[in-house]
């Protein structure tokens, strides 16, 4: 079987075709098996952290099996894919030490690759809150953008300015960075991204008053980006009717939300989406609700790694008081294995 | 101070608000009737110690008149604080025009899309044996 061939069948095939293919150590040597086993990993970036960090190392290890100059370059990227996996997970130490390595990988300076460690580590100094590292890394990323004339590369490292901002409390700041993402958004799809997430920041500054107008006029335009949008939509009108008060209008939007990012399995925004409406049906007094849909995203977040969100769930559950209660009928629903049982990615051996 | 008809419209305005007639409170403040009248009309003005009697009677204070007075000339309260939940201007002008541009852009493709497919389907010829009216 030709490489290609061989990468593309991993590709297509569900789960535990690919996971036999991985451990047929003679495939490893290929650009393209180590190509597509990084976008396996890019696949489950915001996803499923756990899984695109197995599927990062078993990049890494085909990748040093390459050798040469196309070695070194999918080397650097599969550890920095791994280390924004890392950081996903609260792992900050091993992703620092990811990004030095994906950094003494890099076979050259300028490309795209170096692009895609710059905004990743970027995220990593955002999230520690060390701003002014990165602002060091976004103001690289951008002047690389430009200089590169790569308006994708340039699109994503203003969105990325934006969202620092924002989470630096600077929201007149964040939308400044995400007008200028939208003026060079390459596809009609990333402006109406832009003009979400401008939304999104006024959700963040408790703007929801006129957060709630913009996101009923951007509704048509969600609907048009396809049904995973359109629940996300739903998800940031649910929120701002939360901040607003609008309890019962917030549980419906968001329930609507969760139901349609669930069919998409989404692991990472159904947990997020279930703690949302979790809050949302506490407060519309819809208390029977809540101990459910806490318990399911609590076993969500820690199927994924992600113990801090879990605890947030958690917390939720012991309000509602019922963690007996949701367990069982969790259990008795069977709703959680039903789901999503899809099996973890191969040893990385 | 304030001119003659800013000031008995604001009077007129409060009292109104309090919901007491001229006769009411001209009773309430130890005065006529025609008397509140023709404050009310600019016709007379009251005098400081009147319109103390006339705010107390009425339940206000001189904040409550200054914000009357305010609204008479159409101008913004004092300390005004947007309602909760509303963005700051400058965050506004920013996110606005950039959805308004959305919609005008989208606006014009649809447009655009219906026209070009009104003229393909002009230019493609109908089926053997069909008149165009037909389909």
């Amino acid at each position: 079987m030709k490489p290609s061939a061989q990468a593309h069948e991993l590709a297509v095939h569900p789960q535990p075709r690919r996971v036999m293919l991985v451990r047929q150590r003679r495939v490893y040597a290929t650009p393209e098996r180590a190509e597509s086993l990084l976008a396996e990993a890019r696949r489950h970036r915001l996803d499923r952290p756990d899984r695109a960090s197995r599927w990062a190392g078993l990049a890494w290890m085909a990748a040093e099996r390459v050798g040469g100059v196309e070695g070194l370059r999918l080397q650097a990227l599969a550890a920095a894919e791994d280390g924004n996996a890392r950081r996903l997970l609260g792992q900050w130490r091993r992703a620092e030490s990811l990004y030095r390595l994906a950094w003494s990988r890099l076979p050259e300076r300028g490309g795209g690759e170096e692009l895609e460690i710059l905004l990743l580590e970027a995220s990593l100094a955002i999230q520690r809150e060390t701003w002014a590292r990165a602002w060091d890394l976004l103001h690289r990323a951008t002047r690389l953008a430009e200089a590169r004339g790569d308006p994708d590369g340039l699109f994503r490292a203003r969105t990325k300015c934006g969202l620092a901002s924002k989470e630096a409390g600077r929201y007149v700041q964040a939308l400044e960075y995400l007008r200028d993402a939208r003026d060079v958004a390459p596809t009609p799809g990333e402006r109406v991204h832009a003009l979400h997430n401008g939304v999104v920041v006024y959700a963040d500054a408790g703007w929801w008053r006129d957060g709630l107008a913009y996101s009923e006029v951007l509704g048509p335009y969600y609907q048009a980006l396809g049904p995973l949008w359109s629940a996300r939509g739903d998800w940031l009108r649910g929120r701002l009717a939360g901040q607003a008060g609008r309890w019962e209008l917030a549980a419906d939007c968001l329930r609507r939300a969760r139901v349609a990012i669930e069919a998409h399995c989404r692991y990472w925004e159904t947990a997020e989406v279930l703690c949302d409406e979790a809050e949302a049906s506490l407060r519309a007094g819809r208390v029977e609700e809540v101990g459910e849909l806490a318990y399911i995203a609590a076993e969500a977040f820690r199927a994924i790694g992600l113990e801090r969100r879990a605890r947030r769930a958690a917390g939720l559950l012991r309000v509602a008081g019922t963690v007996e209660g949701a367990r069982a009928l969790v259990v008795l629903r069977g709703m959680l294995r039903a789901r999503r049982t899809s099996a973890p990615p191969g040893a990385r051996g | 101070m304030p001119k003659g008809g800013e000031l008995s419209r604001a009077l007129r305005s409060l009292r109104e608000r309090s919901g007491l007639s001229q006769a009411a409170l001209a009773k309430a403040c130890g005065t006529s009737q025609g008397q509140v009248s023709s404050y009310e009309l600019g016709k007379a003005d009251p005098g400081a110690t009147v319109l103390v009697r006339m705010l107390s009677a009425m339940g206000y204070d001189f904040a409550d008149l200054d914000a009357a007075l305010r609204e008479v000339r159409g101008e913004p309260p004092r300390n005004h604080t947007p309602p909760p939940g509303t963005a700051p201007p400058e965050a506004r002008d920013i996110l606005r025009p950039q959805i308004e541009d959305e919609l005008i852009r989208q606006e014009v493709d649809r447009r655009v899309g219906e026209i070009l497919g009104a003229v393909l389907r002009e230019m493609t010829p109908a089926p053997e044996g069909r008149s165009k009216n037909e389909t």
